[in-house]
Order: C-alpha cells, then sequence, then structure tokens
C-alpha cells in the first residue's frame, strides 16, 4: 500500500509539471470550447481533438486527454441547463431541473451546481479508480486470450444492445466494423489484408480519420440538411453562489448520485447514461416532495450530474485494467493510447506505472482545473453559444482535414475521412448506428488476436470459453443480455440509452 | 419493389430490403477481395479466417434484414441534401489535392471558402474574413504551437 502511495505521488509529481499543466489547462478550455459550441457532438469533440494529441509525449498526450474528455462532458451540461439541448445522451435528464432553473433565474445556480457536483464526483471516483485499479490488474493478469476474447466480446455486444435502432443493423455495424478494423498487415502471418498493395494501408485505418468522417463531417451533412432550431435563451445567468438552503439539498444528493454512478459506470454499455436516469429517479423517490422534480429542483441537477460524472470516471476502471472500452468516447480514447504505443491492460500498471498513476493524477487535476477555469469563463462560453452554425461549420471541415493530414502527412488519411462520411451518411439514413462500427472498428482486431491465441491453446477446442470460470461468467452476462433484448419492456427503454 | 399505390409521399421504396441488399453486396464484395486469404483451420488460424467469417455472418444478416425489409411495411427514409453531401465530401480530397503543392495557407483559405458553399451563403464582408482569420488561427496553433511539419507556403 505504501508503494502505491508512493507511486500515486510520483505520479502527480509528473503529471504537475509546467507543461503538462498546460496542457491540461489547453485540452479543458479545447474540449469545453468545442463542447459547448452549437452542433458538435462529443464523439466529433474528441476525434476532432485527439489527432493534436499524437505529437505530444504518451504522459502529456493523456493529461491533454483528460482534460478534453472532462471539458467535452462539461460543455455539455452547459448546454443542456442554458438551451435545454443534452451534447449527450447523458446529460438529457439535467436539463429537466437544469433548464428550469435558468428559467427561473438561477442559470449561475444551475451551472455551479454541475460543476461543483462533477468535481466531487469526479475525485471521489477517481479516488475508486486509484484504490481498486491496481487490485483489479492483479486479478486481470491472470486472465488468458478466451478471457480477453469473452470480455471484448461482451463489449461489443454491449454496444449493439445498447444502441438504438434494429439490432440486426446494429450487429451489421459492427461486423463491418471488425472487418474495417483488420485491414492492414497481419500481425502473425504478415499477410496484406485488404490493402490493395496500398503502402499506406499496410499500418490499417486510422482511427482518427475513421471517426472524424462518421463522427464529424457526418454531423455536419445532417445537420445541413436537417436543421433544428437552436435558441439560447435569454437568461441572465445570476450569482453564481448557492444559497445555504439550497447547498444544503444539492450535497447529499450528489454524494447519493456519486455512488450510484460509481457503481453503474463500470458495467459495459449504457452504464454512465443509466446512472443519470436511476441517480434522478432515485431522487424523486426519496423526496418529500417528488412533485417538485421538473420545476427546477437543485436536487433533480446535482445527483445526475454527480452521477455522470462518477460513472464517466470510473467506466475507465474496465479501460485501464482490462483494455476493454465500455463506450464509443473511451474506445477512442483506447484508438489513441495505442496510437502512443500504450496498450491497456494489466500490464500497463506494472511496466508503466508513471502512466497508469500519471494519468489517475491528471483526472484529479483535469476535473479541479475544469472547476476553477470554467467557473469564471460561464459568460464567454454563453456567448460562444451565440455563435451562428454557418460560421462553425466550415472551420470544423478545416480542422478535420487538417488533423487528418497531420497524423501520417499523407492524403490516404483525408480519403479514408470522406469516404467513412459517406458510410455514416448513407448508413444512418438507412437506420444504421454508426457507434457498433467505432467499436467494431477498435475491438476488432484485439479481439482477432485473442481469438486466435485461445485456439492455439485450446488445440481448436470452442467449448474453451465454458470450461474457464471467469471466461464461462462473461459468456452467461453475454447470454442474459441478449435475453433482455427479449423482454418488451426493455425494449421500449432501450431508444434513450443511445450514446454515452 | 415499388409499391403501385401512391401516398402523398411518393417514397413507398421498401429502403430495408435495399439496405438488406447493400449488406449483402458489401459482404460479397469483403468475400471476393478477402479470397486469397487463407483461412487457415480453427486451431491455427490464418488471416482469412475472421474476415471471411464475418462476410458469411454479413451476408446472413443483410438476407434477413432483406426479408423483414419485404414483409414489414415501407421504411420512410430521411436522405441528407445533395449540397452538403457533395461540398463536406470534396473538402478532404481538395485539401488533399492542395496540400502538398499549395501549402498550408492557401489550402486552408480554399477549402474554408469551398466549404461555405455547402450552405447557401450571402455574399459579403463574411466571405473574405472568416477564410482570412481560420487561415491565421491555423497557422498559429499548427504551425507555431503544435509544430507541425506543414510548409506554409507553396514549394517550388
Amino acid at each position: 500500500m505504501t508503494s502505491q502511495f508512493d507511486h500515486f505521488l510520483n505520479g502527480f509529481v509528473l503529471a504537475s509539471s509546467w507543461t503538462n499543466l498546460g496542457f491540461a489547462l489547453i485540452g479543458c478550455l479545447l474540449g469545453t470550447l468545442i463542447g459547448v459550441l452549437p452542433g458538435i457532438g462529443p464523439l466529433a469533440t474528441i476525434s476532432m481533438l485527439l489527432s493534436m494529441t499524437v505529437f505530444l509525449d504518451p504522459l502529456a498526450s493523456l493529461v491533454m486527454l483528460a482534460g478534453i474528455y472532462y471539458g467535452a462532458q462539461y460543455g455539455g451540461s452547459t448546454t443542456s441547463i442554458l438551451c435545454n439541448l443534452p451534447g449527450e445522451a447523458s446529460s438529457v435528464v439535467t436539463c429537466l431541473d437544469g433548464h428550469r432553473m435558468a428559467q427561473n433565474g438561477r442559470a449561475g445556480a444551475a451551472l455551479a451546481t454541475a460543476a461543483l457536483a462533477s468535481l466531487f464526483a469526479g475525485c471521489v471516483a477517481t479516488g475508486i479508480i486509484a484504490i481498486a485499479g491496481p487490485s483489479l490488474s492483479q486479478f486481470a493478469l491472470r486472465f488468458n486470450a478466451p478471457e480477453y476474447f469473452v470480455l471484448m466480446m461482451l463489449g461489443l455486444l454491449a454496444s449493439v444492445v445498447f444502441s438504438h435502432g434494429s439490432i440486426p443493423k446494429a450487429l451489421v455495424m459492427a461486423c463491418i466494423g471488425i472487418i474495417l478494423g483488420l485491414v492492414g498487415t497481419d500481425v502473425e502471418t504478415g499477410a496484406g489484408r485488404y490493402t490493395f498493395r496500398i503502402p499506406e494501408l499496410s499500418d490499417g485505418l486510422g482511427v482518427i480519420g475513421v471517426s472524424m468522417g462518421l463522427f464529424g463531417l457526418a454531423e455536419i451533412i445532417n445537420n445541413l440538411s436537417h436543421p433544428a432550431g437552436r435558441v439560447v435563451g435569454n437568461y441572465r445567468v445570476g450569482s453564481l453562489w448557492l444559497t445555504r438552503q439550497e447547498f444544503r439539498d444539492a450535497a447529499p444528493a450528489a454524494g447519493r448520485g456519486t455512488l450510484i454512478g460509481s457503481f453503474l459506470g463500470v458495467l459495459p454499455g449504457g452504464g454512465v447514461v443509466l446512472s443519470t436516469f436511476a441517480a434522478y429517479i432515485v431522487e424523486q423517490r426519496i423526496s418529500k416532495d417528488p412533485s417538485s422534480f421538473g420545476k427546477g429542483n437543485i436536487k433533480g441537477v446535482a445527483a445526475p450530474e454527480a452521477a455522470n460524472n462518477a460513472a464517466a470516471q470510473t467506466s475507465f476502471i474496465p479501460l485501464l485494467t482490462l483494455g476493454i472500452p465500455t463506450s464509443p468516447t473511451l474506445a477512442l480514447m483506447l484508438g489513441a493510447m495505442i496510437m502512443q504505443g500504450i496498450q491497456p491492460g494489466p500490464e500497463v500498471m506494472i511496466k508503466r506505472p508513471d502512466l497508469f498513476w500519471g494519468l489517475i493524477a491528471s483526472m484529479f487535476i483535469g476535473n479541479v482545473m475544469l472547476v476553477i477555469i470554467n467557473l469564471p469563463l460561464i459568460s464567454v462560453w454563453i456567448q460562444l453559444l451565440r455563435v451562428p452554425y454557418r460560421i462553425l461549420f466550415p472551420i470544423i471541415i478545416v480542422m478535420c482535414c487538417i488533423g487528418a493530414y497531420s497524423l501520417e502527412n499523407s492524403s490516404v488519411d483525408l480519403l479514408v475521412m470522406s469516404l467513412f462520411a459517406m458510410i455514416g451518411v448513407l448508413f444512418v439514413a438507412l437506420g444504421f448506428q454508426p457507434i457498433p462500427l467505432l467499436l467494431g472498428f477498435v475491438l476488432g482486431p484485439l479481439a482477432e488476436e485473442n481469438l486466435r491465441r485461445a485456439m492455439v491453446i485450446a488445440d481448436g477446442n470452442a467449448m474453451v470459453f465454458l470450461q474457464r470460470p471467469v471466461s464461462l461468467v462473461i459468456v452467461l452476462m453475454m447470454v442474459a443480455m441478449v435475453a433482455t433484448l427479449l423482454l418488451p419492456m426493455f425494449r421500449k427503454q432501450r431508444d434513450v440509452f443511445q450514446e454515452d | 419493389m415499388i409499391d403501385k399505390e401512391m401516398h402523398e409521399r411518393p417514397s413507398t421504396i421498401r429502403w430495408d430490403v435495399v439496405a438488406g441488399l447493400i449488406v449483402i453486396a458489401l459482404g460479397a464484395a469483403f468475400l471476393t477481395i478477402g479470397k486469397s486469404l487463407r483461412p487457415g483451420v480453427l486451431n491455427q488460424m490464418g488471416p482469412g479466417y475472421v474476415p471471411q467469417s464475418i462476410s458469411y455472418i454479413l451476408i446472413a444478416l443483410g438476407l434477413f434484414i432483406a426479408i423483414r425489409g419485404f414483409l414489414d411495411a415501407p421504411q420512410v427514409v430521411q436522405w441528407p441534401l445533395a449540397r452538403p453531401v457533395i461540398v463536406v465530401l470534396t473538402c478532404p480530397i481538395l485539401f488533399a489535392l492542395l496540400i502538398g503543392r499549395a501549402g498550408l495557407v492557401l489550402t486552408v483559405l480554399v477549402v474554408s471558402s469551398v466549404a461555405r458553399l455547402a450552405q447557401p451563403q450571402k455574399l459579403g464582408a463574411e466571405a473574405v474574413i472568416m477564410p482570412v482569420l481560420l487561415a491565421i488561427f491555423c497557422v498559429v496553433l499548427f504551425s507555431y504551437l503544435l509544430n507541425l511539419s506543414i510548409p506554409l507556403w507553396p514549394q517550388s
């Protein structure tokens, strides 16, 4: 335990060098900036900014990524409070009471509650990662290829089950994602797969180009084709300070939200989104006056915001200890880490403790920095909300282009981006959701590698997945997940949890 | 495949059948392109094992979607407008063509001006100011802050 604490302190020392603090600051600012801009979702934001972190050293890039991740999330709650527009599914619940608070002239208090509840939840959940991470990694070290393969299948299945729309179509997208993920030189045999003898394709398609096309450019096309009215309420932000009564209401709600979020965040699929709904419903149930919810009750802001942030934080646990992303955003983070030469998993904690603890420390730093820089800047963000889309979208297009080109200084990434924008637009119009494609793309090659290894170990016996206890448990979880699909009640609710 | 009875909307095409056929075609294409990849056997998988299995799964899923689409009522599809599709998809290609020769500054000026065409825009000062400001911003961010090795000006 002492050595862990040493590592933790060491992580802090590494992450809080001036350069790294600077990158955390830039990450938070950029993340919030693009997060609050109208018409750019969190996936587009993160994929666009990922391309800027590639040039940094691994720790600096992790620090900046963490800042971007929190910033983009924080931007989402700002827009849901001020414009009743959730940037992502996880801030849908915040709209209910947050926007009403803004209409009641307490926008400042709602924003401050969201920020402080997130800060509290973020710190607690980061503490949970720091405590649970190492022991989970120890446990995961005993995992072998079969366990990893079924875990990856679980993550992929979750993205299919929790995507909204038709299940066969989501499966199609996951399959396409896997095949596209396999493009490039086969690691074991050196055979080029789907490379068309283009040298640039021998390293495979880049996750950044793929996701910028799929989410960034496709989003622009859809926004321009089906314009949605986005009205910024002309509310006075008012005082940022909470009254004593508001604080007394919000603090325990934030605590309960943190607990709920920390638990649910670890689940694959819709954990983050689910936690916000769960936290809100719990608050409403235990409240003496349930009818005040939806009318600007501060608990209805504090609890889901805390749950959201806690879950977003603990969802890093499966990524860091097992290398399994549980949401599309985390799949992008995994892609970025792999580009840095870090393959998240139990080995990282043993071979590169500086990276693991540096990331933990940067999570703390990112959370704190977000509150420090953002509360005073709220009026700036509100101004940004008024920037018209006709000015924004050409900027996004150019930034995506530079981002894609700068990765390898090659035109191939640009063509890939354009191609994926087309796939995104065409398939979305036909009712296919792009998120399973992204998860298949990231998880596919890893899953194949582990499947091959598992089959070599078991000498081609496919029953191996049922014979090992851990993998049997995971297979049973997958069966349970498919079984829930057959329950009509769940099917109706599934549409709500579309993305993290 | 087009229904005879026309409602107020002319689109009574069973789009899920089309979608299913596209998926089948994709699966078949992956199979054909990956034909030369050796599948190997289960305990010693070759490079083609997973891609080919997935291709067959795709074909099966495509069949399922097409058949179900045929049995269900016609599906409504919200197609995007042609103008943003064409302009937005062209921008990266234009960027790819220009960047090697014209350098960052000119490329950003041209691509951002073209990108504006994705939407009907009024002519005005904005048409000049926006690309110029963006070009300055990109030079500062990518060239000075992130130190990317993209030439700023045309290379002789």
